[in-house]
């Protein structure tokens, strides 16, 4: 026998990790004996590499140890856990504050965490319902100006469709859509205007899911003058009659068979719209120049539903070449790409087009955002839970010392310590969707938030919710759990008090540091977003948008009686000016070309423009800053002649721009520049001022603008209306003011300021919560040294300025971190605006002194309680 | 009473048997490994063991450590009643079976 070879060591460890004690002796030996033998036979080598193999093969059930104590397991699992729950009960309601406050904020966080996924769920289930829904694809196009511009447009020709509709084969089904603006729609003395309408043909509801209650959906919009209408609109037409069949009139004099009547279409689409009218009914309207055979007028929404497997991108490449060989040589053709139908509701941002009023788009900063807020609720929630249930459970030492002395095992505490927290979790889970739904309510008329949370969405979210509090349960409960039972049994009965003031410090301090970073943080946004929210709505627009009324009115109606009812309009002392434009500022306007005739530098460029009647400036209160407006006095104005803004004038590079040759709709001939007018903010202010340019209306316009006298605006409202009702009687007036559709378009911004708002209140609510239980805990553990140091003379001031000391200077380090986190992200979202604030040092300031203050304030009660107490309440026990 | 019995662990068992009251884990499978001429993990006999123990044919009792085995004690394995009864049996079983096999396997005469 080779005496200086013993069998490895480490595997030895290793088994008698794994083996039960009652048999690792004896199969130890076993092994040792044929490691030996082994050795004799085979070598050092063999020998040693069959222990180890043994060590492995020797696991099994029969080995391994056991989890409880072998044959003085008694009761089992159910007698265990009530007992962890009758215990945990009763340390609960031994420390009520500390209890509600864990519960609470646990419920907060909780209920924002659901609400918030709630919206989130809903904003990303956009357009899932329809069938196969990933081979529905929107033909967009854009195209690049001379000076690199590059547009995207929703809108394509109105040949592209039956174009490629049985050309290609990957294309199954292709439908076209034209957005029908504004109907008045009439059925016996029932007469609205509504502007939910598209002109569309059969195949639109085979491209998409959209079932048909009654009808075909096949062949529903097959015929001219068919329409198919949504359940409620039906109703409020023809009442409890059977709509099938019945005719309804469309703007006076078009007369359309209802075929088909829709299910209600969901909230979560991207196209919403009451009904649908088929699309060979369409007529062009007066004054454009253009046909549905046109391969250049971007006027209409273009959807396919392509095979199974084929490539939206081969399609697309498809589809250009056919552009090119279709656009007449002198224009250049335009260049289309297919968007994905999944990606449209959020990924539209960039278009520029009038879309129809009922295309929704979603906006993913709100989503990141949101998003992110949720978590950090989460978080702080958490880390509350966990400060709290470390300080609270440093109490409990002679509870766990006396468990393991009666031969608890560590396994068995951290289990109860886990039950413990975990059960708090539910109690808050279970409040937290009671909260939730309460506040949903809330929230959805408080913020116009549109979407629904029904009992199949709730509880879809059960499982995520049972998991997110079992994670933050066992997270925050294990620290403290892990901490606790790992104390000896003697040590945690006998300095139970000595030990617990500092129990897990370090951590807690950790922890709170934490909580002040994301308070500082979301105070700073909330600032920072809310002041560009003011800002924007206080900017400077150029133009006068109080006191304006916007009327839309039919094309027809327009021609017929726009000048009667200017001049009854004007004869009233409530009517200050009247005008019309073809669209309003705040609408998107469509995009035209403009060049200059001249020698050099005569490329078309990209111009925005509105066609706009007799004293639109002096309507809208924009400044003539040269030349002159419109005028009767000039019979070619309405052909010659054209008004455009500065910036126009520096985009063209114009020296003396009155008087100047340009071509811009050219019917007869180039047209001069009459007059320049101030920049005036016609877009949102998400965009920079573009060059604009207005001419005398060719086509039928809509909008007619009025400015009223300031004062009792429904006064002005019922003047207006009935003048109306004398010029032309019957049809109702729609109306609504300037600036109310104006503050529409900041409703993201107010939506998300007031979300951010809320939720950072919430946010730092909890937080200041966690840390007054936690300064409430603290203080309580050190009323003896406070005893103590009263005795020896201290002040309560000095008393007080030592509790505050270290969370002023821990708010100071936090404000290090989060500052140029919260910086670079509050800078991200600027950079979206045109007309934004800069990020100024009292942000931050006002947010590190805000939280100052809360936490002092948190604090202080505490404390100053803490510090008069009298010395010989606290010491006579000693 | 049926006694179920395994292959493997009827050869452990008759070992056990064989070897009476100085039957161990290593002894087991010394003798397999030279008797049998196959070659057996210590493992397996062990869990083996255990299997025979859980259903009550062994009984095991510590004790007899030597110095090869570097001062630790065997678990030293005796049949108990119930074992050598499901030994017979399965030897019973096996004549009985033999008896209806041999014209084949001894060819038919």
């Amino acid at each position: 026998m080779k005496a200086n070879h013993k069998p490895p060591k480490l595997a030895e460890r290793f088994f008698k990790w794994y083996c039960r004690n009652e048999l690792a002796d004896s199969i130890l030996g076993d092994l040792e004996e044929q490691f030996y033998y082994n050795l004799e036979n085979h070598g050092i080598t063999k020998a040693k590499l069959y222990y180890w193999l043994n060590t492995f093969t020797f696991i099994n059930r029969y080995t391994l140890r056991r989890r409880s104590m072998g044959k003085y397991k008694s009761g089992g699992l159910g007698t265990m856990l009530f007992h962890h729950l009758l215990i945990s009960y009763r340390n609960l309601s031994r420390h009520k504050v500390f209890t509600i406050i864990n519960v609470f904020g646990l419920v907060i966080g909780l209920a924002s965490c659901l609400l918030i996924a709630g919206f989130l769920n809903n904003e990303l289930s956009y357009d899932k319902f329809h069938e196969e829904s990933e081979n529905i694809y929107r033909i967009n196009h854009f195209f690049v100006d001379n000076s690199g511009t590059i547009t995207k447009m929703a809108n394509t020709a109105p040949a592209l469709v039956p174009g490629i509709r049985s050309l290609f084969p990957e294309i199954k089904k292709a439908t076209q859509m034209r957005y029908a603006r504004r109907s008045l729609l009439a059925y016996g003395d029932k007469s609205f205007y509504e502007t939910g309408g598209f002109y569309a043909d059969s195949s639109f509801l085979e491209v998409f899911s959209f079932p048909l209650a009654v009808g075909d959906k096949h062949r529903a919009l097959d015929e001219p003058n068919s329409v198919v209408m949504s359940k409620q609109m039906a109703a409020k037409y023809f009442g409890n009659d059977d709509p099938m069949g019945k005719n309804i009139t469309m703007n006076g004099d078009i007369n359309l068979e209802v075929t088909g009547i829709l299910e209600p279409v969901p909230g979560n689409s991207h196209l919403q719209f009451d009904f649908l009218v088929s699309f060979t009914s369409y007529i062009i309207p007066e004054g454009y120049r253009s046909d549905l055979t046109s391969w250049s007028w971007a006027g209409f929404l273009s959807y396919v539903r392509l095979a199974e497997g084929s490539d939206g991108k081969v399609l697309e490449e498809k589809i250009n070449n056919m552009y090119k060989e279709m656009t007449p040589p002198e224009y250049n053709p335009d260049v289309t790409y297919v968007q994905p139908l999944s990606n449209i509701y959020l990924g539209s941002g960039d278009l520029v087009d009038d879309l129809a009023s009922g295309i929704q788009s979603g906006n993913t900063f709100t989503i990141y955002s949101l998003g992110s807020v949720a978590l950090l609720i989460l978080l702080i929630a958490g880390f509350n839970f966990m400060n709290l249930s470390v300080a609270v459970s440093a109490t409990r030492y002679k509870e766990i010392g006396l468990r393991k002395m009666l031969g608890a095992e560590r396994g068995s505490l951290i289990s109860q310590l886990l039950t413990e927290s975990v059960l708090l979790g539910f109690i808050g889970l279970l409040l937290a969707y009671g909260f939730g739904w309460a506040a949903f309510e809330y929230l959805k008329s408080a913020l116009d938030w549109n979407f629904t949370l029904d009992i199949a969405t709730i509880s879809l979210s059960i499982p995520f919710a049972v998991v997110v509090t079992l994670l933050v349960g066992v997270g925050s409960g294990l620290y403290p759990a892990m901490f606790l039972s790992g104390y000896k049994a003697v040590t945690a009965l006998k300095d139970s008090v000595k030990n617990s003031a500092g129990t897990g410090s370090n951590l807690r301090k950790v922890l709170t540091a934490v909580q002040f970073c994301i308070s500082i943080a979301l105070i700073a946004a909330t600032i920072v977003i809310t002041k560009q929210y003011q800002y924007l709505s206080g900017q400077k627009l150029g133009f006068e948008k109080e006191n304006v009324v916007v009327m839309k009115i039919l094309p027809d109606d327009m021609s017929k009686y726009y000048d009667a009812f200017k001049d009854r309009l004007l004869k009233s002392n409530h009517i200050v000016n009247v005008s019309r434009t073809q669209r309003i500022m705040g609408e998107p306007w469509p995009i035209n070309m403009i060049s200059v005739n001249r020698e050099t530098d005569n490329e078309n460029k990209r111009i925005l423009g509105s066609q706009v009647g007799y004293d639109f400036a002096r309507t809208m209160g924009i400044n003539l800053i040269e030349g002159r407006s419109f005028s009767k006095e000039f019979s070619d104005d309405a052909t010659r002649s054209i008004i455009v803004n500065e910036t126009t004038v520096k985009y063209l590079g114009l020296e003396n721009p009155i008087g100047q040759d340009v071509n811009y709709f050219n019917f007869d001939g180039p047209r001069k520049i009459i007059g320049v007018v101030e920049d005036f903010n016609f877009l949102s202010l998400h965009h920079e001022i573009e060059p604009m340019a207005l001419v005398m209306p060719f086509v039928n316009i809509q909008n007619m603008v009025v400015r009223v006298t300031p004062g009792n605006l429904s006064e002005k409202i019922d003047v207006l209306q009935s003048i109306w009702a004398e010029v032309n009687p019957g049809v109702p007036l729609e109306y609504r003011f300037m600036d109310d559709h104006l503050d529409r378009l900041y409703r993201n911004e107010a939506r998300l300021s007031g979300l951010i708002f809320g939720f950072s209140g919430l946010t730092v609510l909890l937080a200041s919560m966690g840390l007054y239980g936690l300064i409430a805990f603290s203080l309580n553990q050190r009323r003896r040294e406070v005893g103590i140091r009263k005795v020896l003379g201290a002040s309560v001031a000095s008393l007080l300025i030592r509790f505050t000391r270290q969370y002023v200077i821990l708010i100071g380090l936090s404000s290090l971190v989060a500052i140029p986190v919260v910086q670079f992200i509050l800078n991200q979202w600027l950079e979206g605006f045109a007309y934004r604030i800069e990020i100024s040092w009292w942000v931050y300031l006002v947010s590190i002194i805000a939280l100052l203050v809360i936490a002092l304030f948190t604090i202080s009660h505490q404390a100053v309680s803490a510090a008069l107490v009298s010395p010989v309440k606290v010491l006579k026990d000693e | 009473m049926k006694l179920h019995l395994g292959k493997f662990e009827e050869i452990v068992l008759l070992i056990v048997a064989a070897q009476h009251g100085e039957a161990y884990g290593m002894s087991i499978t010394k003798t397999i490994e030279e008797e049998l001429e196959r070659s057996v993990t210590l493992s397996s006999v062990h869990t083996s063991l255990y299997r025979l123990e859980e259903k009550g044919y062994v009984k095991s009792e510590v004790g007899g450590a030597s110095e090869i085995r570097g001062g630790r004690s065997k678990r030293l394995f005796t049949i108990t009643e119930r074992g050598k009864e499901s030994l017979k049996q399965s030897r019973q079983i096996g004549k009985k079976l033999w008896d209806m096999a041999s014209p084949v396997v001894y060819g038919q005469s």
